[in-house]
């Protein structure tokens, strides 16, 4: 991560961390989905108001998210489908911060 | 004379530890000591069943091979004793550390607020340079507490001002320390329980192990170990010269009772002051390292023991006195070191330490003048009667201290690169190696140099305070080389300029794409997704649109990026700069037992 021909007190003051590219695109997909399936769920038990035609209308802004998230829905298949999309879209977001960011590190410390 | 495969000079705790390092393995040895007595600076004096130290030495360390070999030579021997060792200042007691509430009461309300300021002052506004020792404590402590508390102290230990007495001294412990080693610490001490955690500290600081009779018992009980081995112990013998040629010490010329004999020998152990050393070679070493041995100074020290006429004085072991009016640096009481100390338990035993240069005025007192200066010193400082004041004795130690001035360094670099040529002597102990060690540490150099002999390859020169907190904190070596490997991934800082490109291009592209599937797509959330121009001033979600929204993404997503950059930096950089001076005020916190 750091550049290993430092010594170690060197390394600390001197050197520039390295990003697990991996590691961050999984906490930003795990945390992503996380977001999407549990604001989806806290919708649906926290319900939402009635229609006059009798009808409950439960998250109609989350729901928009289906325009980019083929599948998804205000339920709880679609909670579960929200997560793995957020996590894909998470996973993918992430890895590419630490990739551009290794990248640029590694041409400014060239 | 017999002669020994090993010759130590000197039969003090770092000559003594040696040979009996060397004992225990089967290897015999000679050590030369020109006293009639063994322990050096360390020793233990007899007056009248009196007994005392030339300076206090707490059997305390961190070194557990050290440790090891104190239980393994006097076992029940050694007494658990309390310390308090407090600050005599004005008349009144300060404890040290210094202690918010007590220094308050002693020092004024309007002196505590002086304080105060001054020490705002030195974290707002420290000095850059930090070449002096007045410039180092000054900056940590404010010039205020540096001048009650520290200058006078200092210059009568050292006998200079404090201008002219190398920062490095005062830092000693704090350079030798990485900044890794005090990661590791303070990562593994909050690991650790927190019972297990006060234990440690309430040991560090308020215990110490003594032996019953002082440390001359030890010093004792070792030259029986050694002897008993085979290997020889000799008093009275002073080392004159040190014949050497090419790479080797062949021999040393010895002198006893006006005859000088010679002594081989295949390796040799010096802890004698390394400016006599060097001066004692034969032939001469070439001028520029004699220059160099010259100028290495020493702090001598005497010590005047009276006997006191009263069972009780003051708790302490030991008491700094920091009054200028008085010449007398330190006062120890050897009842409260232990009680076997004083054959009498209605009188006491006191040392008053006077820190001099050898033949200065204090020096050359006569006894008489001096046990009655510190009678008079002890009655000025409110202490004692003088009347109460039954007997006394002196004791002068030469060489008690090496002085770190400011050409030291340079002056030991230019011996050590012409010891360092010499492969059959190695340098041990306070002054054989001018570095002011304390016991456990002339101890473990003595201990690493007969491994030396017995095949192994230590640097003695690298023995310091790391080596205590690697013994302190445990670590196991495959646990060290993965947080050397993790420390600097973790504590190294980040690039901003890479965080923010990094998360204003993902952040740019999400809302670029995003907006061109919309535009393709079609559907309700476009209404939505229009809202962003509240934001960004012109977007749409149109081709052009996604454009704009690309760029404000990425402005945005570049200063979000750089602030969490920043912001990480900063508060790794206060975390470390937290337990640089914890480090720092930890190890200067016995700073004054340094003496």
């Amino acid at each position: 991560m750091v550049d290993e021909k430092l010594p170690n007190d060197e390394k600390l003051l001197r050197g520039v961390i390295r990003l697990n590219a991996k590691v961050y695109g999984l906490v930003l997909g795990i945390v992503l989905g996380l977001i999407i399936f549990i604001g989806t769920n806290w919708l649906l038990i926290k319900g939402g108001p009635t229609t006059p035609d009798g009808r409950h209308l439960v998250g109609p802004h989350l729901k928009l998210l289906g325009q980019f998230f083929i599948g998804y829905r205000v339920s709880f298949l679609g909670s579960i489908i929200g997560f793995l999309y957020g996590f894909a879209l998470g996973t993918l977001c992430g890895s590419a911060i630490g990739w551009i960011y290794n990248k640029i590190v590694d041409l400014r410390t060239r | 004379m017999q002669t020994g495969p090993v010759v130590i000079i000197g039969a003090g705790p770092a000559g003594l530890t040696a040979a009996y390092v060397l004992s225990k393995a089967g290897v015999q040895s000679i050590v030369l000591e020109k006293d009639q007595t063994t322990g050096g600076i360390a020793r233990t004096v007899n007056y009248k069943n009196y007994y005392f130290d030339i300076g206090g030495h707490r059997f305390f360390t961190k070194v557990k091979s050290v440790e090891n070999i104190w239980k393994e030579v006097l076992g029940e021997d050694l007494l658990r004793r309390n310390r308090l060792s407090r600050i005599y200042y004005n008349k009144k007691f300060f404890y040290y550390p210094l202690r918010p509430l007590n220094a308050l009461l002693g020092l004024g309300i309007w002196n505590s607020i002086l304080i105060f300021l001054s020490y705002l002052i030195a974290q707002l506004f420290p000095s850059k340079k930090e070449e002096t020792f007045e410039q180092w404590v000054s900056n940590r402590f404010g010039k205020r507490l540096f001048k009650i508390f520290f200058k006078t102290y200092t210059e009568k230990v050292w006998g200079i001002s404090c201008n002219e007495i190398s920062a490095e001294w005062a830092g000693q412990r704090v350079q030798g320390l990485s900044l890794m080693t005090a990661l590791k610490n303070a990562i593994l001490k909050n690991q650790s329980r927190q019972k297990e955690k006060k234990e440690v500290i309430k040991t560090l600081i308020d215990e110490f192990d003594y032996p019953k009779f002082g440390p001359g018992m030890m010093w004792q009980a070792m030259v029986e170990n050694i002897k008993k081995n085979g290997s020889h112990v000799c008093l009275g013998k002073t080392v004159e010269g040190i014949r050497w040629s090419g790479n080797k010490v062949e021999a040393l010329e010895v002198k006893q009772n006006g005859q000088i004999e010679l002594v081989h020998g295949k390796d040799f152990i010096s802890s004698m002051p390394i400016r006599e050393a060097l001066q004692k070679f034969k032939p001469e070493v070439p001028k520029e390292v004699l220059d160099a041995a010259n100028d290495l100074k020493y702090r001598d020290f005497l010590t005047v023991a009276l006997i006191i006429n009263k069972p009780v004085l003051f708790p302490d072991t030991w008491v700094y006195i920091h009054d200028p009016e008085v010449k007398v640096g330190r006062i120890q009481n050897f009842k409260n070191w232990s009680p076997f100390m004083v054959p009498d338990s209605n009188k006491t035993c006191l040392g008053l330490e006077y820190f001099c240069f050898e033949g200065d005025d204090l020096w050359n007192m006569p006894d008489g003048e001096l046990i009655e200066l510190g009678k008079k010193e002890l009655e000025s400082l409110g202490l004692v009667n003088k009347n109460d004041v039954e007997d006394g004795t002196v004791v002068r130690m030469p060489k008690a201290y090496p002085v770190y001035d400011s050409t030291y360094r340079k002056s030991l670099d230019v011996v050590r690169q012409f010891i360092e040529r010499i492969d059959n002597l190695q340098l041990v102990g306070r002054n054989g190696m001018h570095k002011y060690n304390n016991q456990d540490h002339s101890m473990l150099t003595a201990m690493l140099s007969a491994e030396n002999i017995l095949g192994a390859n230590h640097d003695l020169w690298a023995v310091n305070v790391e080596q205590e907190y690697h013994e302190e904190m445990k670590i196991e070596p495959g646990e060290e080389v993965v947080l050397d490997k993790i420390l600097p991934s973790v504590f190294s800082r980040m690039d901003p300029l890479g965080l923010a490109s990094a998360v204003g291009s993902v952040l740019g592209l999400l809302i670029f794409f995003a907006t061109l599937w919309l535009v393709v797509k079609g559907g309700p959330a476009s209404v939505y997704l229009k809202l962003l121009n509240q934001f960004f001033f012109g977007y749409t979600v149109t081709v052009k649109g996604a454009l704009i929204g690309l760029a404000y993404g990425f402005s945005w997503g570049f200063l979000c990026g750089w602030l969490i950059a920043y912001l990480r930096n900063f508060m790794i950089a206060f975390y470390i700069y937290r337990i640089r001076r914890k480090v720092e005020l930890l190890t200067f916190r016995d700073f004054l037992d340094h003496f």
